[in-house]
């Protein structure tokens, strides 16, 4: 089209542009007239049509967190740390509340700890494949474990070698909240089983009760017992780095010293360990299940070691527990060692049987001897 | 019934512009322009809810908007009498009586657009279906129906009217 035209055209169509205003006030007074036409949209209107984005919202909220609650209460991956875990608690200590009965609260805290349970395997798997821990000279160290006896200095045990330890560690510390709950949870128990009846159901609980103590007891003896090596950090910056093994104790008290940081500088992972302040401490365990754990002084960790199994209690059979430390004043580094109880109960077991064989064999002798002197004198008075 | 209502302002919201240019165009006075689209739109609202929906929305509104009009000359004795420009078309087709009127007015006016010379030498089916479709706003669809032919036709026909108001200019 040609523009001048065009221009023509719209300029013509412009001319013929309503009033400002006048399109709006016609509107209102058409919609009065509306109304006074056809009469004003009834109550059940205003509440079912005209607020109708209102109630959709407000379902679609009520909804949402009624979802979100029970997809918090419900799922065991919702876990310490998670945004809807507060949510989770919430909704148990309001569900505690409606438990009246011993019988129902004791089930109440069975489900309870199931769940805490639950939650704990969860974060240990997540944990547990964030860890991992081998070395290379297991064989080497163990042999050298073996000839320990009671306490010397490193080099008299072990010639110089280096181990290769890998620990990756990003876990922060909600099993042992967890644990403690589970622990409050069993504490509660322990209380409500002196509140229940004498009923079946009330019997029966009380076994479950005594069950669950005794194996969290069994479990407790598991894993205070088997700490297998241990090592300053000193003593892994000069000598040897660590004695042997797959069982090790970190003592990181000394985390910013140069000779720490020579240790630690070929090893980007164990770097990243270290860089972690909350962890001042882990213990590496395993327990009769051949389980092997990481303990910090915050969390626990499972592990999974490049050495097999028949390897690990290969290493375990020969070890009991070392400690290196150095001597602050001529900085000697001494290793000192201690057993288990077992193994020391067993000593003590050997000694006393061979301080009662001695006994009876002196007792023996003194008594042959009181026999020779009675007959050689027996013979002179003849 | 409040559906009703929805239906009706959005119809005149759609509509209104339409409207209230093509009664503009016919009488060229602000304020008698607002009465009578006001007149309109109160009919049409009258009748809302009895419209047939298997007419055009838009032919009815047009129909209602030019009997308005005719009504409103024929009531208030119109300063430019319809008798004497429309010789030609002494049976009262509203269709073209409002366009001549509307012209004659447009003829008067000191400030004259350029665009009404030259509708006032186009036959009165050309000057119509520029003015539907360039000046009112409507689309082919709706000229179509306004005028009963199709839509093929219309935007043929305007074409060809545009290439002749080049000529004209």
């Amino acid at each position: 089209m040609n523009l001048k035209l065009w221009y023509n055209l719209k300029k013509a169509q412009k001319d013929l542009e309503p009033r400002p205003g006048f399109k709006r006030e016609l509107n209102a007074l058409l919609s009065r007239q509306f109304d006074m036409v056809y009469g004003k949209p009834g109550i059940w209107y205003r509440y079912v049509w005209v607020k109708t984005t209102r109630i959709i919202i407000a379902s679609t909220l009520g909804v949402s967190m009624v979802g979100t609650s029970a997809y918090a209460y419900n799922s065991p991956q919702v876990t310490e740390g998670s945004v809807l875990y507060p949510i989770k608690i919430s909704l148990e200590k309001i569900e505690e509340q409606t438990k009246v009965s011993p019988e129902a609260k004791v089930k109440f805290l069975f489900k309870k700890a199931g769940r805490r349970e639950a939650e704990r395997d969860v974060i240990v798997d997540k944990v547990g494949s964030e860890i991992k821990l081998t070395f290379s000279s297991v064989e080497q160290n163990s042999l050298a474990t073996s000839t320990l006896t009671t306490s010397g200095t490193v080099s008299e045990a072990f010639s110089p070698t280096s181990s290769n330890l890998i620990v990756i560690t990003t876990q922060p510390r909600e099993v042992e909240l967890i644990d403690r709950d589970i622990e409050n949870v069993d504490h509660n128990l322990e209380d409500m089983e002196a509140k229940l009846g004498d009923s079946e159901e009330a019997n029966n609980l009380k076994v479950k009760i005594q069950e669950r103590i005794n194996r969290h007891k069994i479990k407790d003896a598991e894993l205070q017992e088997p700490i297998v090596f241990t090592s300053s950090t000193s003593v892994a910056s000069t000598t040897l780095s660590f004695p042997t093994s797959t069982l090790v104790e970190f003592d990181r008290e000394d985390r910013n010293t140069n000779a720490k940081n020579s240790f630690f500088k070929n090893n980007n992972i164990l770097k990243k360990f270290t860089k972690s302040k909350t962890k001042e401490k882990i213990k590496i365990i395993q327990n009769e299940k051949g389980e092997i754990r990481v303990i910090d002084n915050e969390n626990e960790y499972k592990i999974y070691s490049s050495s097999t199994p028949a390897r690990i209690e290969q290493v375990i059979a020969s070890s009991t527990q070392i400690r290196l430390e150095v001597n602050e004043r001529d900085q000697e580094t001494r290793w000192y060692r201690s057993e288990s109880k077992a193994v020391i109960q067993e000593r003590e077991r050997q000694s006393e049987s061979e301080k009662k064989l001695e006994e009876e064999k002196k007792h023996e002798e003194e008594k042959r001897a009181e026999l020779l002197k009675e007959s050689s004198a027996n013979e002179s008075d003849n | 019934m409040s559906s009703l209502k929805q239906e009706f302002e959005k119809f005149y919201q759609t509509h209104f512009d339409k409207v209230y240019r093509f009664v503009f165009f016919r009488c060229h006075d602000r304020e008698l322009s607002e009465d009578l689209v006001s007149e309109i739109f109160m009919k049409v609202l009258q009748h809302f809810s009895d419209y047939d929906e298997t007419r055009s929305k838009t032919a009815w509104l047009m129909t209602i908007t030019k009997n308005h009009l005719a009504n409103y000359w024929r009531d208030r004795k119109l300063t430019v009498p319809i008798d004497n420009i429309n010789e030609d078309d002494e049976e009262g087709n509203n269709d073209s009586k409002w366009l001549k009127s509307a012209l004659k007015v447009a003829e008067k006016q000191a400030n004259k657009n350029l665009v009404y010379e030259i509708l006032a030498k186009l036959s009165k089916e050309e000057a119509e279906i520029v003015t539907l479709h360039y000046i009112i706003g409507y689309n082919y669809a709706e000229v179509a129906t306004m005028i009963n032919t199709t839509e093929g036709a219309v935007k043929v026909a305007s074409h060809r009217i545009i290439k002749k108001m080049k000529e004209y200019l």
